[in-house]
Order: structure tokens, then C-alpha cells, then sequence
């Protein structure tokens, strides 16, 4: 019985060729749109998360005020008059709570590399084995090639993946020579790729070096600090706060002239930015989507239409009013079906295209996620609109009385 | 309470129950355009016995076609009442009256009406699709029938690639798919040439004589009207005369047999 309901419908589609491929085009580009969408979302949310992952939740980061954690050091920080020094940095580590800390200085330079002229990140850090180790295990660096900074390495660099790679024509090689600034630093590492641009595309030197290229002998571009266990990462984040506001003669009512935020705090706000990324993306998609859905209304709606009359002959040979339902229904339900599956196949084909030329320009954010529950999910999401669509036409085409059905022209 | 009335109106009357498929008592049927209404039918009584081959006769307009509706449930009267084998129409659902229309009656149409997307054999074996026959059997029979009206090398056609004739022929088959007690013609002869008319004509015939079946039959053709046993002539939506027609004493027509089927056996 439902096959033969099935075969009625599909003949009625095949019957207007036509007008069922557009109306199915319709619901290819909304599905499309639904899973291209949604899987470039969520790969962004999955990249920042990751990111994200390797600071861990129990940091603090203070950077310069006006300036938001991890944008770097740069020119904002001179702009906005306000300062952290590595005196800032001693202050922080004596906070009760605060297990470790150190600090960091960015700075982007040109780099010469061959013959070749390119600008790139340089990252101060610091080289003594202790507080390496604390880096490291903070941020998330790994050693791919080569070996890590010793303590008197002055003129010598490891490169991030990215810097070594995608920058210069010719990758960046363990012992090769990077001119900095007139300065030749020689690459003694290419760490493994970390999957946030802020460390591919750097390359970390002593501090020491970092101050003298950038010409600061105080001043740091951010401030990490690791909380004890035991410890409550938003009370430390007070202390140290009350802390600096005391060293640098602020009260403790005003504003701080820096940024301090735990890391706990940034993953919740990039969260619920990249939520309300989430949404409107859905937003755009579901918007074609409906649009699909009023296509599918109108065309099973014409179908009822054109076939009154025989809606009159099937309910005088024993249609029962539910017969006629689902052979509409199924209508609307094959047209949107056929048009969720191409729309997922071509969702996917234009997330991974974005994948792939986002990819190729560096911004390794766009990057998508295809997963069989988001497939699962366009079918079934096509499913329901086929249903919703098709639920009204079909109605009307089963409550039609049978006489008046059968006296249409 | 209507039954009781029923049974009233019986008791006043000589038939037996028993006897009658379908009996329209005082039925009235008043369309409504805008303001105006439009009795189309005025008081129809009529009892049709089962067996029995009736033809309905009357000038256009007249409430032909609206008193078949009445007789096969494709319609519900404004006024009065329709009893099936006993039973009051008004009383009930949609579905049943379905199901009704499905099971017991089988109509053919002046305009055939069959699907056009659909074959043949398709269009033959809808009626038991929806009264959920399993395929082998629902196919089955549809060949037989089919090959009965003399089209077993046309099942694969469709509507548009058949002859008029073909095609009402097609339509009678699908009449009888679920071996109804009851058919239906409402001018089955209208588009057909004379000579299909007489084909068909003695098709619905033997389908009573042979077969048993009880066939009501409007018509504009009073040779066509020949056939039957009993003929009512509607005027102005009602009845103002029957007659005994010739079918009453004629009881050998056509003369070929129709190829013996036992349809409960195949159902
Ligand atoms: N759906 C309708 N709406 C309004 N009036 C209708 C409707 N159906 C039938 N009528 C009117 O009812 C009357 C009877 O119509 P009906 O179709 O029963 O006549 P008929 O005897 O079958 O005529 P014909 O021989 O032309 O088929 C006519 O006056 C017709 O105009
Ligand atoms: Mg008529």
C-alpha cells in the first residue's frame, strides 16, 4: 500500500518534470546553505576551541590597557600610554595563588630570509630551563625539527610551522639564517604547527634579543600567570589586580590601566561570541530554507489543483481521505528528500571549498567540520520541511468533496 | 431512531427488506449558489432491488447525475434519506463512506475518468489498492478483467493511447475490481460512438445477468434503456413515472458468455 501511495506520488512529480526540478533546486540551495553554514561554524568554534584548549583554564593573562589579550604588542600599547614591565611581572609572581608566571614580548618586524623580504612575528620569551618548561607546557610549544633555545643563545631563533612553511618561497630550514633588523639569527628549531596563527606565524627568541630588535628594554607585551591548584583563578586575578593598581598608585574603585582576564573569562566570551556567530549563520540558512519550503507548498499546492479531478475519481473508487493525505504528503515529502540529499552533497563540496581557500590565505579559522550527525541532521531537517510544506496542500486535497472533485475541469 | 423510521416506511411498503441494496427516501438535494438555492433533487423515493438492472432516464438537468451521487455515497442528501443494505448514510463517516464506495459499488463515468499517468492495468488495480490487496492478487485480477473486456493486450496502456471505447472499457473493468454488489453508470454511452455504446451497453447487461450484479444506469438513449429491467424517469429533480422495461422478459442478450470468474476466490 505505501509503495503503491509512493508510485502515485513519484508519477505525479515525474509528471511535471519541470517544475519539480526547480522546486527541488530550491531546496538544494537551502540545504546546501544549512550544511555549509553550519559545518563552517562549527569548525570555527572547533579551531578557536582548540586553541583556546592549550592556554587552559587556569590563567591569567594581563596585556596592556586597550589592549585585549593575545592582539600582541604593537602599536596600540604605545597609543594607550599604558605599560607592562617586567617589574609588573615580579609583582605578579609574589601574588599569593599564582604558581608561575612570565612574560612575553611581540613585535612585527621584516624578516629576511634568501633574498626574500616578508614581515613575521617575533615573540620574546624566556630561555632559562625553569621557566621554559613553563611555557611550554602553558602554550602548547613543541619542538618539530631541531632543539629547543638554550639560555645563552642570543642570536638564534625557533620558527613557528607556519613561518617556516607558508611565509617564504623557500621553507625555513633547522640551521638556516633569518636576517632580522640587520641582525642573522640562525634557526635552531621549527615547532610543531600549534593551530592558532598567533604562534605559527612567530618566531620566539630569547627576550633579551626580542628587547633589543624592538628597541624596549621594559616594556613586555603580555603577562601569563599560572594559578596554584586549590586556588580560585577569578580571586587571583583580584589580588594581582589590587596589586598593580596599588604599585602604580591607582585606587582600587577606578579602572585598571591594563587588561587582566583569566582564561576562563576569554573562553567563555570567544564561546559566546562564536554562539552568536553560530546563530546567525543558521539564521541565513534556515531563511533559504523557508523560502525552499514555500516553494514546495506552492508546488504541491498547484498539484492538488491541477489534479482535483482525479483526487474526485480516487475518493469515488474507495480513497479514503487519509489515502489522498499521504499521497500529497509523500509528494512533498520525495521533492524535499531528493533535494536534501544533492543540497548536503553540494553543502559539503562548498564547506570544504572555503576549507580549502581559506586555508591556502592563511586564515586557518575557516575550516570545516563535516559529520554524519550533520548529515543525518540536513535529511532530517529536509524531511520535516517536506512534511510542514506538504501537511497543508495536503489537507486541502483530502478534504476536497468527492462530487465537486470530480465536476473540476 | 432513524431505523425505526426506516422500518416504518418499510412496513408501509410490500418489499421485503432483504431484497433492496439501496433505497432513497424523500431526498432532497439543494445547491447553493451565492443566494439562490437550486433544488436538484425534490423528493426522490426509490428502492432499488438487488439483481435488478435500472435505468434512470430524464431531460438534462433534470437531477440525474445528483440522484446517482446519492445512490453511490459520493454524496449526502440535504434532506431525507439513503439506506445501504439497510443502513443510514447520513450516519456515517467519511471513511466508511469510503470504504463503502470501495468495496460495494463500482461507477463508470461518461467521461471514463481514469488516471491519466497510470496504466491500464494501474488504473484497474487502484480500487484494490485502496482496500489494501496484496499486489499478486490485486494484478491478477486486473488481467482477468481486463482480458474479460476483450483488453488483456492493452494493459501497459495508457489512457491517452486507448480509443474511447477502449477506454470505458477500461473504466468498467475498474468498476468491478472489488467485485461490488452495486454499479454505476452515469451515462456510460454519452462519448462513445453507437457501436461502442452497444458493446459497452451489453457489457454492463450480461455484467447483470451473468454476474448477478445490480447495475443503475442513467441513460439519454432509449435503446440503450431497453436493457433494463425497470426504468425511472426524473423530471424537475423527481420521479413522475417507472416503467417495466423490456430486460424484464429479454433475458438472453449478447449470448456470448462472460469468461467465468469466481471474483471471491481471487479477492
Ligand atoms: N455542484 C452544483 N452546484 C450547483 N448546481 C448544481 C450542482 N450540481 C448540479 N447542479 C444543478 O442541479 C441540477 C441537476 O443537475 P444534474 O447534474 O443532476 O443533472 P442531470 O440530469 O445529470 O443532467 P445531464 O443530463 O445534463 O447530465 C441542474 O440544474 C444543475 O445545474
Ligand atoms: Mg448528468
Amino acid at each position: 500500500m505505501i509503495s503503491d501511495i509512493f508510485k502515485l506520488a513519484f508519477e505525479n512529480i515525474m509528471g511535471r518534470k519541470k517544475r519539480s526540478i526547480l522546486t527541488i533546486l530550491g531546496v538544494v540551495i537551502g540545504g546546501a546553505a544549512i550544511i555549509s553554514l553550519i559545518s563552517i561554524g562549527m569548525g570555527m568554534q572547533e579551531s578557536v576551541k582548540g586553541q583556546l584548549g592549550n592556554v587552559g583554564a587556569n590563567k591569567i593573562l594581563i596585556t596592556p590597557g586597550g589592549v585585549h589579550a593575545y592582539s600582541g604588542g604593537g602599536p596600540a600599547s604605545i597609543e594607550s600610554g599604558s605599560i607592562l614591565t617586567d617589574d609588573d611581572l615580579e609583582k605578579v609572581k609574589n601574588v599569593r595563588g599564582v604558581d608561575s608566571a612570565f612574560s612575553i614580548l611581540y613585535r612585527t618586524v621584516i624578516a629576511k630570509y634568501g633574498n626574500e623580504y616578508m614581515y613575521i612575528n617575533i615573540a620574546g620569551i624566556p630561555t632559562n630551563d625553569d621557566t621554559r618548561i613553563v611555557v611550554d607546557d602553558m602554550q602548547g610549544y613543541k619542538v618539530e625539527y631541531g632543539r629547543r633555545l638554550r639560555e645563552n643563545d642570543k642570536y638564534k631563533v625557533e620558527s613557528g610551522y607556519g613561518t617556516a612553511f607558508d611565509v617564504f618561497e623557500n621553507d625555513v630550514k633547522v640551521g638556516g639564517k633569518l636576517e632580522i633588523n640587520g641582525r642573522d639569527f640562525e634557526v635552531v628549531a621549527i615547532m610543531e604547527k600549534a593551530g592558532n596563527p598567533v604562534d605559527d606565524n612567530s618566531v620566539f627568541m630569547p627576550m633579551e634579543s626580542a628587547r633589543e630588535i624592538a628597541d624596549e628594554p621594559e616594556r613586555v607585551s603580555l603577562i601569563i600567570a599560572k594559578v596554584l591548584d586549590g586556588f580560585e583563578p577569578d580571586a587571583v586575578a583580584g589580588e594581582i589586580e589590587d596589586e598593580l593598581k596599588k604599585a602604580r598608585g591607582i585606587s582600587r574603585r577606578d579602572d585598571p590601566d591594563f587588561n587582566i582576564e583569566t582564561s576562563e573569562r576569554v573562553i567563555e566570551h570567544v564561546s559566546s561570541v562564536l554562539g552568536v556567530i553560530q546563530i546567525v549563520l543558521v539564521g541565513i540558512a534556515a531563511i533559504s530554507l523557508i523560502v525552499a519550503s514555500v516553494g514546495i507548498m506552492s508546488s504541491t499546492y498547484t498539484s492538488v489543483l491541477e489534479r482535483t479531478k482525479e483526487i474526485g475519481i480516487m475518493k469515488s473508487i474507495g480513497a479514503k481521505n487519509s489515502s489522498i493525505l499521504t499521497i500529497f504528503l509523500f509528494e512533498s515529502v520525495i521533492i524535499s528528500l531528493i533535494g536534501g540529499l544533492f543540497g548536503c552533497i553540494l553543502g559539503i563540496a562548498a564547506a570544504m571549498a572555503v576549507e580549502f581557500y581559506g586555508g591556502t590565505t592563511g586564515g586557518s579559522m575557516l575550516q570545516a567540520s563535516v559529520t554524519t550527525e550533520l548529515l543525518l541532521l540536513g535529511l532530517l531537517v529536509s524531511l520535516v520541511v517536506g512534511i510542514i510544506s506538504g501537511l497543508m496542500p495536503a489537507r486541502a486535497a483530502s478534504r476536497l468533496h468527492p462530487v465537486d472533485a470530480l465536476r473540476f475541469k | 431512531m432513524s431505523s425505526s423510521k426506516a422500518r416504518q416506511w418499510n412496513e408501509s411498503h410490500s418489499d421485503a427488506h432483504d431484497g433492496v441494496i439501496i433505497e432513497l427516501q424523500d431526498v432532497w438535494k439543494i445547491y447553493k449558489m451565492g443566494s439562490v438555492e437550486v433544488p436538484a433533487l425534490r423528493g426522490v423515493n426509490l428502492k432499488i432491488h438487488k439483481g435488478s438492472f435500472v435505468a434512470v432516464m430524464g431531460a438534462s438537468g433534470s437531477g440525474k447525475s445528483t440522484c446517482m451521487n446519492m445512490i453511490g455515497c459520493l454524496d449526502v442528501p440535504t434532506k431525507g434519506k439513503v439506506y445501504l443494505d439497510g443502513q443510514d448514510v447520513s450516519l456515517m463517516s467519511e471513511s466508511a463512506l469510503a470504504q463503502i464506495r470501495g468495496r460495494k459499488i463500482g461507477f463508470v463515468f461518461q467521461t471514463f475518468n481514469l488516471i491519466p499517468t497510470l496504466t491500464a492495468l494501474e488504473n484497474v488495480m487502484l480500487p484494490m489498492t485502496f482496500q489494501n490487496i496484496p499486489k499478486h492478487k490485486r494484478e491478477k485480477r486486473a488481467r482477468e478483467l481486463l482480458e474479460m473486456v476483450e483488453l488483456g493486450d492493452r494493459t501497459g496502456h495508457k489512457p491517452g493511447e486507448l480509443s474511447g471505447g477502449q477506454q470505458q472499457r477500461v473504466a468498467i473493468s475498474r468498476a468491478l475490481s472489488n467485485d461490488p454488489e452495486l454499479v454505476l453508470a452515469d451515462e456510460p454511452t454519452g462519448n462513445l460512438d453507437s457501436k461502442m455504446g452497444v458493446e459497452v451497453m451489453s457489457f454492463l447487461s450480461r455484467l447483470n445477468k451473468e454476474e448477478g450484479k445490480t447495475v443503475v444506469m442513467v441513460t439519454h438513449d432509449s435503446n440503450g434503456a431497453k436493457h433494463a429491467e425497470m426504468i425511472h424517469k426524473l423530471m424537475d429533480g423527481r420521479i413522475v413515472g417507472s416503467e417495466v422495461g423490456e430486460g424484464q422478459q429479454d433475458s438472453s442478450t449478447g449470448g456470448k458468455a462472460v469468461s467465468s470468474m469466481d471474483y471471491t476466490s481471487t479477492l
